[in-house]
Parts: structure tokens; C-alpha cells; sequence
């Protein structure tokens, strides 16, 4: 195959308002009919290049040429104009339409004043066809799973003349069996003559599918080199910039009385969907429960009845002995010995306007030695603040500095120092990792095990199988809001044997997922 | 000082420099004299009584123009201060309330239903020496926390805007408040409407006779010490300043957020319940308002440009009292209308308040104080390796 340059970037600069330095003078040259991985931590820069080149944001600096030709992307509509599509981390879909409505939204074959729905579904038909991406178009979107979602979204860039696609971490949400289809899907666009540009940070999927890669690393591009010409250790190094140990050991756990009992547990929706269905499990003193599913299997919905943040429909909860009342509060949960890691920590995690010192003291402002009397201890609070800072390595100037100056992963690092001083005895994490880069990440995993060992009860939900895997001591899988499996030994299992059941290709009876009350 | 925080200080600086032209010029065209004249010689006279005009207008308050040379206008510097005072409190209540992020604006209606509650216990209470004065003042501010109270259970219970609410229920108070005075508690020797005098021992002492300076300016300074102290150095402050940040997490932490947003309502209207009376306590020594004198409104100017930073209050309402007090002492001596000052306080708003004023001059800062910071950072790097 000839090679021809469809694109080239040239020293790209982004500055953030808030004074982060996201891209320093990135270079990216992508050829034409190839998979092209941009490969880097989270934080490295490869989502803002990308969001550069889709037109979200402007570049404080640099050169774009497509096709030869230097261009100005100062909109996605401009993008989307030049053959430049975007498949992003969170689909924008809207959930009560159909597939094909939602792929012809905005460009709808029209029959008088209505919408032909007849041509567009035969629009879609021929499209899907084409390309070899077979969906459901009658079907609703909040229906079909995440990997048709993707698929739909992909469509929706083709048929809008995309040549060039960009997939933001197509696989961060997808199971194993679903990245298996994805991968053929791309090959095959690929064969037809379109570009990919795979943006990830999962080695084997590169070595899997790329044909080049660009490293980047805190912001700048470390190497550009041919896929085959590489191992994956080569590419780790390249990306992490030494060499890192991800493995983690770890004893057997060491388990003690129940400190968190689950009982026939239910939850309906105000969409009238039944998320959670009779789930019960019990979470014991020294040991990590890890909880696996596709998001949007309950997982939401269960912890929030667990930390206090919704109320149940029916059945029971009780933290170290206190039975959760009807009208519970997260103050209740606290209390009662539980702390939460949330999965948004932008939502529900901080408070952006205020200092890292205001926000570790958030669950303890009112107890000693922080206030007295109602009246906060500055200097107490000041030295817990700083004392943090250092322990969890949180990456600022000083604990007077606002939450939303810090990184992703320093943000989450706040989040943790607070949760695991709580003085608790059972510590929820909700995603802990997403989002933050490798080295934080590690020091999160890791000291969840600590935890464990000292004694803390943790339950750990994760999309990331091979974190669970890693860390927690027993699995559940959650599929439509009822647990499907349980792995007692987390050594006899692995991604694809969980991934059967988060698909629910599979289900186990009673007998075989045990005592799991 | 970082950029950032510079950055705000030109920000305010700017726009009250900006404001001040825009003012200077309206009154320049409107100077211009019609009739036949050149018109350069025009445009000269124009000049000069716009000059005239600003001058008054920016140091009127502080130095009285005479033929014999300047001289300190001191009628003028008190009723820059005894202006101030009333506004210096309703900026503390609103600013409290911002601080929540409960756009509670009722502390208009607060203060005047406050004022004229506690005057028919200034008329009536007999008189004790200070007593008097406390207790007067502690029955405003009860009855405007008392009427914060409606909004801010509407708000917890219901979910009702309290945007709309408070401000619906300001129109209420004024009618309330005169219906009150008319009704029970009206002179009516005297010629206008006005309250019945309130008892001599209720009143503040005066601290110059001839312009009459109260006492209600140290009422004020001492209430922003108290506000600043219960919004920075207590567990309260924190709480209202988390759900104000982010109630989501307020919440998660294990703050009741539905509880401290009625409670941060509800002492924020005691503040504002007190601002009106102290006006009539230490100055007119009666009811005298036919309709609102709008401090509540003022609050809301004063909390933006405050930033909702309790010490700054006060410096926004000496600035705001200052050219109101000029462009007044303007309107006497030239014909210059002083509600030019609306069109000075509109423009200094807007641009304080306009996020992407300056921006881009901010933006390039940011960029290289980063890029420096970067640098230095590898370089640092490097000489560790």
C-alpha cells in the first residue's frame, strides 16, 4: 500500500485558563488507510490533541494540514465538514430515540413537512450494510447493549462523510467478546480505505491492531515507531518513561466478622426499571469484594443505597450492626463506619472552589482537633492538611490550594486521603482508578490492599477486569441488576470467563456461586 | 500576589476606570451648549463644565470648592460614612446568602419590615439608656429573620426558587411595613406620613451634632468582623461555604444541606433585619419612609463586588457611598442631574461581574506564569538526574 499523509499536526500547544499545560508542542503525522494508536497515560495529553483536532478546543499554538492542506478546525461542524469524525468516551446518543433516528438526527430524509422514516430506515440499512456494521435500527437506543451503542456511533460518523475516525478509548467500556467484534469492524473500515485514530492506554490492544503509534507523555510526544517493531515492554517503557511493576502482592486475606450485610435488596427506577433485583452479599472484616458488570447493570443504583446517597424499596442494609433506616442519609453511613470513594468525583467527591485542607476535612470538620466548640482550628486544620499532602503525594503547591487547579489523578488523591483517614471500618471504592494515571493508580490499588490487611472490610466496583482481578479477594457479576456469578477464588478466573457472564451468556444456579450470605 | 488574584484587583480597577469615562463623556455631550457660538468654542465650554462637573463629582464629598481656596467638607465626609453603614449590612446578609449559593434577595423586604416592626418598640418601650437601643435593634433583626424564614422553608421543603420568592415577598413587606406605620403607629400631627418620635434613650448617640454622625457606622464595621469571623473561622461558615461550593458533596460529606440552607437564610435575614433601623435610630429618629430606600438592593451590588468576602464588604460600600455622595454634591452646585451615578454603578457591574472581560489578557499571563513554571520544573528535573 502506497503510503500517503491524510494528516499532520504540528507543534501543538494547549494551555488550559486554569494554567495546566495539556499539549507542549506535539507533533502527530497519521497515514492514510492506517490504525493509527496514540498511546499515553491518562493525563499525557492524547485526548486533548484529539479534542484539537475535532475542533472542541482551540490550540493556544500549532499547525493543522489535512489532506495537504493547512486548516483551521474551529468547530466540530468544521470537522465533520473536512472528513474528521469523533467517537467519544461517553456516547451522544439520545437514549428514547431509535438507532436510525438517532443516526439521521440532523440530516433527516424528509416526505412534505414529517420525517421519511421509511427511507431512513432504509438509509440505514444500506449504510450498515456497506460498512459492515450490522444494528437494530428499529430498535430504541436505551435498549440495545453498549457495544451496539458504539457501533451506532460509529455510523453516525461514516454516513456523515467521516474519512478519518477518531475512537476515544473505544474499549475502556466494552467486554472482552465485544472488543473482539469492534476490532474486525475496524479492520474492515480500514480495508475500505478510511483512517483510524485509536486513542488507549492498553498495550495488547495496540500490539493487537495498530499498524503505527505515537507515544505521549505529560504532554509531549516521546516516540512515533512501527507496531511490529515493538514489544509491549518497549511500549510500557516508552509510555510510563521506567519500567513499572504492575503486579501487586499480596497475601490471602485474612477475614474476620461480617461488616457489611446485604439482604434481597431492590431498587426501581423512576423510569419504572427494576435496577436492583434481590441482591444480597455479605462483606467481611480483612477482606476486598469486588463487584464486576457492564456500567449500567445496578451498580450505580446499589451503591448509592449502600453509602445512603438514594433509599431502597425494599429489603435490608446494615453497617458493623446498625440497620440502615428508611430515611437514611450518607451522614447515617458515615457514621455508622463506612466511607465512599465515589465514582464521579467531580460530582460528589470535592468541592472544586475550595482548598485541599477544607476538602479532607469535609467528614471530620466537627470532631477534635479540627473545631472546638463550633469554632474551626486553623492551624490543626493547616497541619492535617499539609500532613496528607505529603502522605498521599498529592502534587500541589501547598494544601491551600484549590481542588480544581489539581490534575485528574491529585484530584482523586484528595478524595483518598480523606476516605482512607475516615477512621472507618468499611470503605466503598466506586471506580477509584478511572481516569487517573498509571503511577497514582498504583499507589490506590496498592493501599486498598493495606487497608485490607490492617483489617478494613473493602468493596471495589470497577470496569477495569484486570484491576479487580488484581485486587479484590472474592468477585460477584452483576447483569441486569442481579448478581449472575460468584468467584470465590479470584486465582480460577479470568477476563474472559467474567466477561460470559457480564454479557449474561451465562448465569450460575444457587449451588454453584455458594455462601453468599 | 499570582496573576489570578492580581488579575481581579486591575479587573475592578479597570472597570470602575472605564465606568468613570463613560460618565465623563455622557456629561460632556450633554454640556455642550446650544446657541451661536464657533464650534471649538463650544466644545470649550462643554470641557470646562464637564471638568467642573467631575470635579465635584469625584472629591465633593471630602473637600468643599471655595472662592478662597479648598477647604474640608466635613457635612459631606459624614454622610459618606452615615450612607455607608445601612449598606455595609445588607451587603453582609446577601453575601451570606451568596456564599450558600441561595439567591436569596429578599433582604430589602427584610430590612424594611424589620425597621418598621422595631419601630413601634421604639415609640412604645420605655425608655432605658442603651437598653432601649438593643433590644430595638434585636426586634428587626427577629423579624427579619422571621420573614427570610418564608423563602428559605419554601425552598427546603418545596424546592420553590427562592429567587422568585424573596423577591415577590419584598413587595409584600413595603406594603406591610406602611400599612403597619399608617395604621397603628402614624403622627399624625405631623404633616407627611411619618411614625410617632421614637423614645429619646432608644436613639443612638450622636457623636457630632451639627451633621449629625451616629453610631451606626461602628454597628456595621463590628457586624463584619462577627460575619467574617462566623463565615471563615466556624464549623457553621464551613458548612455554608461547602454547600455553597458543592452540594452534592456537602452532602455525601454528612452535612445537612436542606437544614444549614434555611438556617444561612434565615441569619442572613437578621443581618438585613437590622440595617434600616440603625438609619432611623441614629439620623431621623422616626419612621419616615413613603417606599423602600433600596439598601437591599445595594447589598446585592456590594456582595458582587465583595466577592462575598465579608472584608471587602465594607470597602465596596464606602465606594458606592462615595460617588453616590459625589454625584449629589454634583447635582447641587452644577446642573449636571445626579442620576448619572446609576449609569457609573450599571457599567462597573457588568464589567466586574463579566467573566470574559480582560480574559484574553488574563489568559496570556496564565500562559507564560505555566510555561515558566514548566520550565523550571524541567529544569529541575534535569538536575536531579
Amino acid at each position: 500500500m502506497q503510503e500517503t499523509n491524510i494528516l499532520e499536526m504540528k507543534d501543538i500547544w494547549k494551555i488550559y485558563p486554569n494554567g495546566v499545560v495539556a499539549n507542549k508542542s506535539m507533533d502527530l503525522s497519521v497515514n492514510k488507510g492506517e490504525i493509527h494508536a496514540l498511546l499515553g497515560e491518562n493525563g499525557a495529553g492524547k485526548s486533548t490533541l484529539m479534542k484539537i483536532l475535532f475542533g472542541i478546543e482551540q490550540p493556544t499554538k500549532g499547525k493543522i494540514f489535512y489532506e495537504g492542506k493547512e486548516v483551521e478546525i474551529s468547530s466540530p461542524d468544521k470537522a465533520i465538514e473536512l472528513g474528521i469524525g469523533m467517537v467519544h468516551q461517553h456516547f451522544m446518543l439520545v437514549p428514547s430515540l431509535t438507532v436510525a433516528e438517532n443516526i439521521i438526527l440532523g440530516m433527516e430524509p424528509r416526505k412534505g413537512m414529517s420525517i421519511d422514516m421509511d427511507a431512513a430506515y432504509r438509509f440505514v440499512g444500506e449504510k450498515s450494510e456497506e460498512f459492515g456494521l450490522p444494528v437494530p435500527s428499529k430498535e430504541k437506543v436505551k435498549n440495545i447493549s453498549v457495544g451496539m451503542k458504539q457501533r451506532v456511533e460509529i455510523i453516525k460518523t461514516l454516513v456523515r462523510g467521516a474519512n478519518l475516525i477518531i475512537l476515544d478509548e473505544p474499549t475502556a467500556v466494552l467486554t472482552p467478546q465485544e472488543t473482539v467484534d469492534l476490532f474486525k469492524a475496524l479492520k474492515a473500515l480500514t480495508d475500505s480505505g478510511k483512517t483510524i485514530i485509536f486513542i488507549t492506554h492498553k498495550l495488547n490492544e495496540v500490539k493487537k491492531i495498530a499498524d503505527r503509534i505515537t507515544v505521549t507523555r505529560r504532554g509531549k510526544v516521546v516516540g512515533k515507531a512501527e507496531v511490529k517493531d515493538m514489544t509491549e515492554i518497549e511500549m510500557s517503557r516508552m509510555m510510563v518513561g521506567r519500567d513499572v511493576d504492575i503486579r501487586i502482592d499480596k497475601e490471602d486475606a485474612k477475614t474476620g466478622e461480617t461488616l457489611l450485610r446485604v439482604k434481597d435488596l431492590n431498587y426501581i427506577r423512576s423510569d419504572g426499571v427494576q435496577a436492583v433485583k434481590n441482591i444480597s452479599f455479605n462483606l467481611k472484616k480483612g477482606e476486598i469484594l469486588g463487584i464486576a458488570g457492564v456500567e449500567g447493570n445496578g451498580q450505580t443504583e446499589l451503591i448509592q443505597m449502600i453509602t445512603g446517597i438514594s433509599q431502597k424499596d425494599s429489603g435490608e442494609i446494615t453497617i458493623d450492626g446498625h440497620q440502615v433506616p428508611e430515611n437514611v442519609t450518607p451522614g447515617f453511613c458515615r457514621k455508622a463506619g463506612l466511607s465512599h470513594i465515589p465514582a464521579d468525583r467531580m460530582q460528589r467527591g470535592i468541592a472544586p472552589d475550595s482548598s485541599i485542607e477544607e476538602n479532607i476535612i469535609s467528614d471530620r470538620y466537627n470532631t477534635k482537633p479540627f473545631s472546638k466548640k463550633g469554632v474551626l482550628h486553623t492551624r490543626a486544620v493547616r497541619e492535617f492538611g499539609e500532613k496528607m499532602v505529603k502522605e498521599f503525594d498529592i502534587r500541589a503547591d501547598n494544601s491551600q490550594t484549590k481542588v480544581k487547579m489539581l490534575s485528574g489523578g491529585n484530584i482523586q488523591k484528595v478524595v483518598v486521603a480523606r476516605e482512607f483517614t475516615a477512621d472507618s471500618k468499611i470503605t466503598v471504592a466506586d471506580q477509584p482508578t478511572r481516569g487517573i494515571d498509571v503511577a497514582a493508580a498504583d499507589f490506590i490499588r496498592r493501599r486498598l490492599v493495606s487497608e485490607r490487611d490492617e483489617g478494613l472490610a473493602v468493596l471495589l466496583i470497577s470496569a477495569d477486569l484486570t484491576e479487580l482481578l488484581e485486587v479484590a479477594d472474592r468477585i460477584v457479576v452483576l447483569y441486569k441488576g442481579e448478581i449472575v456469578a460468584h468467584f470465590k477464588e479470584v486465582k480460577a478466573v479470568n477476563e474472559n470467563i467474567l466477561g460470559e457472564y457480564m454479557l449474561g451468556i451465562k448465569k450460575m444456579s444457587q449451588e454453584e456461586m455458594g455462601d453468599l450470605v | 500576589m499570582k496573576s489570578k488574584d492580581r488579575f481581579t484587583v486591575y479587573r475592578i480597577g479597570i472597570s470602575i476606570g472605564i465606568a468613570l469615562l463613560i460618565g465623563y463623556i455622557i456629561i460632556y455631550i450633554s454640556s455642550i451648549p446650544s446657541g451661536d457660538m464657533s464650534f471649538w468654542a463650544k466644545m470649550k465650554e462643554a470641557f470646562d463644565s464637564a471638568n467642573n462637573a467631575y470635579k465635584y463629582f469625584l472629591t465633593g464629598a471630602l473637600i468643599k470648592w471655595r472662592s478662597s481656596g479648598a477647604a474640608f467638607n466635613e457635612g459631606g465626609a459624614i454622610q459618606w460614612i452615615n450612607e455607608a453603614s445601612p449598606i455595609i449590612i445588607t451587603g453582609l446578609a446577601i453575601s451570606m446568602v451568596f456564599t450558600a449559593k441561595q439567591f436569596n434577595i429578599g433582604a430589602e423586604g427584610q430590612m424594611f419590615l424589620g425597621a418598621a416592626i422595631a419601630t413601634a418598640v421604639a415609640i412604645y418601650f420605655p425608655g432605658i439608656p442603651v437598653v432601649s437601643s438593643v433590644i430595638v435593634i434585636l426586634v428587626a433583626m427577629l423579624a427579619g429573620a422571621g420573614y427570610a424564614a418564608i423563602p428559605g422553608v419554601m425552598k427546603s421543603k418545596l424546592n420553590a426558587s427562592e429567587l422568585v420568592t424573596s423577591l415577590m415577598l419584598n413587595y409584600v413587606a413595603v406594603f406591610m411595613g406602611l400599612f403597619l406605620i399608617k395604621t397603628f403607629l402614624r403622627d399624625t400631627s405631623a404633616g407627611s406620613l411619618v411614625s410617632l418620635p421614637f423614645t429619646e434613650e432608644a436613639m443612638f448617640p450622636l457623636l457630632n451634632e451639627r451633621y449629625k454622625l451616629h453610631i451606626g457606622i461602628f454597628f456595621a464595621i463590628g457586624m463584619t468582623g462577627l460575619i467574617w469571623f462566623i463565615m471563615k473561622k466556624t464549623t457553621w461558615g464551613y458548612k455554608v461555604k461547602l454547600i455553597g461550593d458543592n452540594k452534592n458533596f456537602a452532602e455525601y460529606s454528612g452535612i445537612n444541606s436542606k437544614k444549614m440552607i434555611l438556617q444561612v437564610q434565615v441569619a442572613a435575614g437578621a443581618v438585613a433585619g437590622s440595617a434600616g433601623i440603625i438609619e432611623l435610630l441614629g439620623y431621623h429618629g422616626r419612621f419616615l419612609w413613603l417606599y423602600s430606600p433600596g439598601y437591599g438592593w445595594d447589598g446585592v451590588i456590594i456582595a458582587t463586588l465583595a466577592r462575598n468576602n465579608p472584608l471587602f464588604v465594607p470597602l465596596a460600600a464606602f465606594f458606592l457611598s462615595y460617588i453616590r455622595v459625589g454625584a449629589k454634591i454634583m447635582g447641587r452646585y452644577t446642573d449636571i442631574a445626579p442620576e448619572i451615578v446609576s449609569i457609573l454603578q450599571a457599567v462597573i457591574i457588568l464589567l466586574v461581574t463579566a467573566e470574559a472581560f480582560l480574559s484574553k489578557w488574563k489568559q496570556r499571563s496564565i500562559n507564560k506564569e505555566a510555561t515558566e513554571a514548566d520550565n523550571a520544573r524541567l529544569k529541575e528535573a534535569g538536575d536531579a538526574v
